[in-house]
């Protein structure tokens, strides 16, 4: 019930936030311009030339229209600048495409004043893999970077990407070797990202199916106990292990299973109380009093 | 053996995939197949009389030939770690990516992914080949302006993660697709693989596992305006036989526009079954006009999360709370300079003890460069430091690109990493390179194929120091195909974006 209350407050406020931004969507409303009519009279670069320059508005300012729509020469008209696009996580600069067109707009602009088709795109990205990384479209380090975007605003994603572009990182593929995701060498580094969570690696892979099977294969697992000293960097680990426990439980199960830790921590046997702070016995016992039969057996506290 | 059961399911994967679409009007379809070469070596624990190992001066013991040994006081073995054995591994995978449509109803299409795998190696040395056979994805899709139904293997990208299920998932995006209602349920998968949590190979330790997979629900609001965008998610996931909560979490994104080159994101986690507030996130970004640069501070919060059915929740896993930044800037053509940093402490433990010292804050920086000014060469350059709890690491790389052609290109990488463990005696410094060469042939056809030195050195007091020195070998072959024109090598990501839809 709680659950839905909250689910509720967060669907209210999320609403009203949206709807008090609501005015600033508004954007001016142009018809689309004749640009047939005015193709024979100037190049595109007479209206379009501040698309190289920066800080430079790509469209023409009324004053120049109004040379010849004076009411005179040719009808007054009542035009506004379409307002600049927002900038969008996809790098462009119009000044590289135009060289690279060799200053044909319509290589990429078939349609005059409208945007580029997909198609348009991959002609020349397609010719290389310098040409087609992902840095190239959304510059450097936006993987490490995208997920929030992602989540709020998935259809941004969308208009050039699919689900099985995301299987890419998120179901890893075993035979590719690095760079992919990862920087080269990743395996050799990766004990630094994975105890402090510079990213959640869960995300991508399965601690069990991943991290404890290769860990199993280079005999990295506890199984047996962890009385036997592998971290031998630390004096007497095992008697101050709850504090690097608490900070990156993640990179402990990699290695360990609840076995190990079940031989202390456990009302069973032990008797070496793990819980600390935030826990909510009430809370977690109505959630799924299974979890703690694991250790209190048919004795859980509060029940019965 | 193995070789003959790749290339059956190959086989099958194929025929499948290509049957499927006989009578529909179109398909397109990715073939791409890796293999890779790769070797690791781990430790092998051993044990000695305790009569035949030897007091140091410092208090410690060593055996004879010279490796660290845990002698407790009265035991009659005293434990020590060998080098253990030279791991090769050989995985080659094979992933069929198809989408067919025309199925007689507009806006039906079939996706579906598919993934061949296996080590052929004679042990399953390297993580991911077993099952051999992984539906990562397959799924029958009913699109509409306003519509998108989706039924079998799909997923749901959330602030959750990735989450994985075979059921139905529905969106409706009424009010010309402002409002976005998502509903969606079945029975889940894993996290982080393509795998029901009751399959044998997510159970390497031997520790409890579900009987039956979790039933999973969820529903999800979302609103979007051209400078708003915002959602708000509910997940619940039960195990069926005793009907306990797995898990139960609500969140909210929220990504903001004020003005046309910042944008203002974030979104925060509650874990409704446990009453803790979760991973967290806001972050401002700058974009500066014509790709000149970009400026992003920003403040996160990470707390993990495990399944009810395991027993960690209870050991009380705490959060860190962390600021970053970065910026790039391109102050010439074809030149971007990037940095990076966060600093972040993990909320108290309240397991502290003077036993011993834990770190419980860190930092980390990169400093990083790239220019593509030159018409077929790429240039880049970077340096990072990650100081923080359990190990560090400095690192330096360098690569290069040379593309003399559209059709090849040749990469060259270099790097360093220096790392020490905080927990284990294990200084390294590793230095490796490689070479990698990319070729498009005329039909489309992709190939790549990269080799890796690695040179290693470790340190350590005692013999138990072992070398990772080897060479690695990458491979890879992608082909497009299907009934609308080939795109080049083009990911059929972009292929499939219909015609006619512009970027944004």
């Amino acid at each position: 019930m709680r659950a839905i209350k909250l689910l509720a407050l967060l669907a209210v406020t999320t609403v009203a936030v949206g709807m008090g931004w609501a005015p600033l969507a508004s954007v001016v409303i142009s018809k689309p311009f004749p640009h047939d009519k005015h193709a024979g009279l100037f190049g595109c670069d007479a209206c379009h030339g501040g698309v190289t320059q920066p800080d430079a508005s790509p469209y023409p300012q009324p004053t120049f229209c109004a040379a010849c729509h004076d009411g005179n020469l040719q009808p007054a008209i009542d035009w506004t600048p379409t307002e600049p696009r927002p900038q969008s996580n996809l790098r462009f600069e119009h000044g590289r495409h135009i060289e690279a067109a060799s200053n044909e707009c319509a290589d990429c602009h078939v349609v005059a004043g409208e945007l580029p088709m997909a198609g348009q795109c991959r002609d020349c990205h397609s010719k290389s893999e310098a040409l087609n990384s992902p840095s190239v479209w959304h510059g450097s380090d936006f993987r490490n970077r995208h997920s929030a975007e992602a989540a709020a605003a998935p259809e941004t994603c969308a208009g050039c990407h699919v689900r099985g572009d995301c299987l890419e990182c998120h179901q890893p593929n075993p035979a590719t070797g690095s760079p992919g995701y990862h920087p080269a060498n990743f395996l050799s580094e990766h004990p630094t990202a994975a105890y402090t969570r510079e990213l959640s690696c869960s995300d991508c892979h399965n601690v069990r199916s991943f991290c404890a099977s290769c860990h199993l294969q280079a005999g990295l697992t506890a199984i047996g106990g962890i009385g036997s000293r592998y971290h031998d960097a630390k004096q007497n680990f095992i008697a101050g292990h709850g504090q690097a426990a608490r900070q990156s439980l993640e990179s402990c199960v990699a290695c360990h299973a609840e076995s190990d830790c079940l031989r202390c921590h456990s009302a069973l046997s032990g008797r070496v109380n793990p819980h600390g702070p935030g826990f909510d016995a009430d809370r977690l016992r109505d959630k799924n009093p299974s979890m703690c039969s694991v250790c209190h057996g048919s004795s859980i506290p509060g029940v019965g | 053996m193995k070789s003959s059961k790749l290339l059956a399911t190959l086989a099958v994967g194929i025929v499948v995939t290509w049957a499927a679409p006989v009578s529909a009007q179109g398909y397109r379809a990715r073939l791409d197949a890796r293999y890779q070469g790769i070797s690791y070596r781990g430790y092998s624990i051993d044990s000695v009389l305790a009569a035949d190992v030897r007091l140091t001066g410092d208090g410690s013991f060593l055996t004879a030939d010279g490796y660290a040994a845990y002698c407790p006081a009265g035991v009659e073995y005293c434990t020590f770690y060998r080098p253990g054995p030279d791991l090769r591994g050989h995985p080659v995978v094979a992933t069929v990516d198809a989408s067919a449509w025309g199925f007689g109803v507009s806006g039906l299409r079939l996706n579906t992914k598919v993934r061949f795998g296996t080590d052929l190696s004679k042990a399953d040395v390297w993580p991911g080949t077993d099952p051999e056979v992984q539906l990562l994805e397959g799924y029958l899709e009913y699109t509409q302006r306003s519509l998108v139904a989706q039924a079998g293997r799909t997923h749901v990208a959330t602030r959750f993660g990735w989450t994985g299920f075979d059921g139905v998932k529905a969106e409706v995006m009424p009010l010309g697709r402002k409002l976005r209602v998502l509903g969606y349920g079945g029975w889940g998968l894993a996290r982080g693989v393509a795998l029901p949590v009751t399959s044998g190979a997510l159970n390497p330790l031997d520790e409890f596992q579900p009987r039956d997979r979790q039933l999973i629900v969820g529903a999800g609001l979302g609103l979007s305006f051209s400078q708003v965008f915002g959602q708000a998610i509910w997940q619940r996931e039960i195990d069926p036989e005793s009907e306990n909560l797995v898990s139960d979490r609500v969140a909210f994104d929220l990504d903001l526009s004020p003005a046309s080159n910042i944008t203002v994101s974030g979104g925060a986690e509650y874990d409704v079954a446990a009453g803790l507030w979760g991973t967290a996130d806001a972050s401002a970004t700058y974009i500066a006009p014509r790709g000149m640069g970009r400026l992003t501070v920003g403040a996160r919060r990470y707390r993990p999360r495990f399944d009810l059915w395991t027993i960690w929740g209870a050991f009380s896993p705490v959060p860190y709370n962390a600021g970053f930044g970065s910026l790039s800037i391109s102050p010439i053509g074809g030149l971007e300079v990037r940095t990076s940093g966060e600093i972040y402490e993990f909320d108290d433990t309240e397991a502290s003890t003077r036993l011993q010292q834990v770190e419980s804050d860190g930092w980390r920086w990169k400093l990083g460069a790239a220019y593509n000014g030159l018409r077929a060469w790429r240039f880049e350059a970077g340096h990072w430091v990650d100081e923080g709890l359990g190990s560090r690491s400095v690192g330096y790389e360098g690569l290069a690109t040379f593309t003399p052609t559209e059709a090849l290109s040749v990469t060259g990488h270099a790097q360093r990493l220096q790392r020490p463990l905080e927990f284990r005696f294990n200084e390294a410094d590793v230095r490796s390179y490689a070479l990698r060469f990319d070729y498009r042939t005329v039909g489309g056809v992709r190939l790549n194929a990269e080799v890796r030195r690695y040179d290693e050195v470790r340190q350590r007091s005692d013999a138990a120091r072992l070398s990772w020195d080897q060479w690695r070998l990458n491979a890879g072959l992608s082909f497009d195909f299907g009934t609308t024109p080939r795109g080049g090598g083009l990911h059929p990501a972009i292929l499939r974006i219909p015609e006619g839809r512009g970027v944004r």
